[in-house]
């Protein structure tokens, strides 16, 4: 799956809770009830998720974790765990315009 | 902030590993065998392959002048010999070498050996059973050379970033935690303090 | 192979998943009941309001999960309010005996947002199951419920518990399992709790004879098997919060004759987490040996403290569930302790 246009945004209702004693985040996704462990890679990913469009997203994981991939890696991992997390309704994909007139959701 | 402090945390623990690891979302298996259990795996050990060793030994000594270059041409012909004899005779005991400290003229050296752990140490019975071997006969050899400086040391490091995990012995928690005790508590005693629970008292 | 005495490390500083034992009445009356459950509650339950208030401040302070047992959770007439208050905000997995999930129930459960439900099934068959149940008719109603979970689209799951009287049942109850729709069975221990306590002679196998049982079982493709003897003897007390019908914090359903931390209407439950002794000694898994297999394989220490605690007398002792560490303990003999009012091993 690719996304050229849309922003991305937690779910409504989504639930964490962090472990970092084993390094995880656990996350409950409400509409399609379900609880996952994310790994950290996955949950860093899902906290840069606050409405950004798909290659603003990749920058931003890959500024974060440079210079240990180079940025089609990043951009990789995150395409990948963006298609995941969109299947298993962690993550919505909004149009632009709609986001703007909605606030932040989850917790 | 939350968010904030979230990304903070997930960042850390992305990059403690090295290279990120590969992002997943895996279910989580519940299973109910009596009361239920979520199965979430311990975090895979550090990879400290980075280091030179999760234990380091450290041998400092000085040799004479007048036998400098003997050393040398001893190091030269048995270094190579050491470190392949520690692979075949102790499992996760390493040879790092024995390196000069230069410039300053004094002929002063360190060996380090590398333990994978603090048990490792043990092996050295196996190691040094045939006190006729290549192997003994030339650690024999380099501890003379140390043997002959009065003022030489012999030092035993722990990998700082393991620390948190290891046995520290019961006297240097105590230390530890009497040093905190000072400062005003420790991280996770303030964790728990009324001002961070959220509150259900009536 | 016998891992000598050790803890587990590190520990979760606030629980992330909570067992409610959200009410000792029930429409049946279970000869293998552990709670001695009745129709109308023995003393005063937790109120509505106090269940939701209690399921914000476990919400506030991380709680992602719960499993809600009994009695039978559906007795209660409050009980899909309290379903849809919790799954807006935690994962569910709720018990039941299945007898009161008709389709409407079913799709209602649905709707509430329940994660997964786990019926129970004491029998492949009427008469063995009924026997249990204690009423005529339970085994119908229970594979029925279960077909309407399934079919409603909601996750299914079938728990049993093995004992003398349904152990040459338990590879047929896989089957039927599988037939009605389940993904997984759960084949549970039993427990010298409640009332079984007194039914000990009749209900208890030996090991070997438990051993035996689970070693011939073959899942159906696509059917799961969840249970709890070697290799895969585990030490859960290190994650396990329970809540009872009546506010008390008991650690684990399994513990509940033994222990009583304190009382959430009294105390926080997160000040009963950090500050009570004995609970933080069951969480943090000291153990004076254990089996090496099951530890490697489960990544805990010492399998069940419930058991080890009723046949041996102490926290850290090993499960004598497990062969290895059983040390000629036989379970089909219950120490003189337990059958106190409140059993209380000599120290």
């Amino acid at each position: 799956m690719s996304f050229p246009t849309g922003s991305f945004r937690r779910s409504r209702g989504l639930r964490l809770r962090p472990l970092p004693e084993r390094e995880v985040c656990l996350v409950y996704v409400p509409k399609r009830p379900n609880l996952y462990t994310l790994n950290a890679t996955a949950w860093m990913i899902l906290e840069l998720c606050r409405g950004q469009p798909l290659k603003d997203l990749q920058a931003e994981f890959y500024n974060n974790i440079e210079p240990l991939m180079s940025r089609q890696e990043a951009a990789d991992y995150v395409l990948a765990c963006l298609n995941d997390f969109v299947q298993k309704l962690i993550v919505e994909v909004v149009p632009a315009a709609k986001l703007k007139t909605t606030g932040r959701r989850g917790s | 902030m939350k968010s904030r402090k979230h990304l903070e945390l997930a960042r850390r623990l992305t990059l403690r590993r090295g290279a990120p690891n590969a992002p997943s979302a895996k279910e989580v298996p519940t299973e109910v065998r009596s009361n239920s259990f979520v199965a979430i795996d311990p975090p895979p050990k550090v990879d400290t392959t980075y280091a030179v060793g999760n234990v380091v030994v450290e041998w400092c000594f000085r040799v004479p002048h007048g036998q400098l270059r003997t050393f040398v041409a001893f190091l030269a012909d048995n270094e190579a010999m050491i470190a392949a004899s520690c692979e075949r005779l102790m499992k996760g005991v390493h040879y790092r070498g024995t390196f000069m400290i230069t410039g300053d003229g004094r002929s002063e050296f360190r060996t380090y050996w590398g333990y994978d752990s603090s048990v490792t140490e043990k092996q050295w019975e196996a190691g040094l059973a045939d006190p006729n071997s290549n192997f003994v006969r030339a650690v024999r050899q380099l501890r003379t050379y140390w043997l002959q400086d009065p003022n030489a040391s012999h030092r035993h490091m722990a990998l700082g970033a393991l620390l948190g995990d290891a046995a520290l012995g019961p006297f240097f928690k105590f230390t530890l935690n009497t040093a905190e005790g000072m400062a005003g508590g420790t991280p996770s005693a303030a964790a728990r303090s009324g001002a961070a629970r959220k509150s259900g008292r009536k | 192979m016998v891992n000598q005495r050790g803890d587990m490390t590190p520990q979760f500083d606030r629980p992330p998943k909570v067992t409610f034992a959200f009410t000792e009445t029930c429409n049946q009356e279970c000869r293998h009941c552990y709670a001695d459950c009745r129709r109308k509650g023995k003393r005063r339950e937790l109120s509505t309001a106090e269940w939701l208030k209690l399921i914000d401040y476990l919400a506030e302070n991380g709680v992602i999960q719960t499993y809600i047992e009994g009695g039978e959770p559906l007795h209660r007439p409050d009980f899909l309010k309290i379903l849809r208050h919790i799954s807006r905000r935690m994962m569910t997995l709720l018990r039941t005996n299945g007898t009161l999930i008709d389709a409407a129930m079913a799709r209602r459960l649905k709707r509430a947002g329940v994660g997964h439900v786990l019926v129970d099934l004491m029998g492949c068959r009427a008469e063995t199951h009924d026997w249990f149940a204690g009423v005529a008719g339970s085994f119908t109603r229970a594979s029925a419920g279960i077909r309407n979970l399934v079919e409603a689209g909601v996750k299914t799951d079938v728990l049993t518990i093995l004992n003398k009287r349904n152990a040459s049942e338990m590879q047929p109850i896989l089957d039927l399992a599988h037939g009605l729709g389940a993904e997984r069975v759960g084949v549970l221990r039993l427990y010298p709790l409640g009332p079984v306590k007194h039914r000990w002679r009749d209900l208890a196998l030996s090991l070997d004879e438990q051993m035996v049982a689970i070693a011939s079982l073959k899942p159906p493709a696509g059917l799961k098997l969840m249970q709890s003897w070697h290799p895969r003897d585990r030490n859960c007390c290190w994650q396990s919060a329970t809540v009872n019908a009546y506010g008390d914090s008991i650690g684990c359903p399994y513990l509940r004759e033994y222990v009583n931390f304190g009382n959430v209407r009294d105390t926080p439950f997160m000040e009963i987490w950090d500050q009570d002794p004995l609970y933080r000694t069951l969480r943090a898994g000291e153990v004076e040996s254990s089996c090496a297999t099951c530890d490697a394989n489960e990544g805990s220490r010492g399998g069940c403290r419930s058991a080890a605690y009723a046949f041996r007398g102490r926290w850290d002792a090993a499960d004598p569930f497990c062969p290895t560490v059983n040390d000629g303990v036989d379970l089909r003999v219950l120490p003189d302790w337990i059958f106190q009012a409140k059993p209380r091993a000599a120290t």
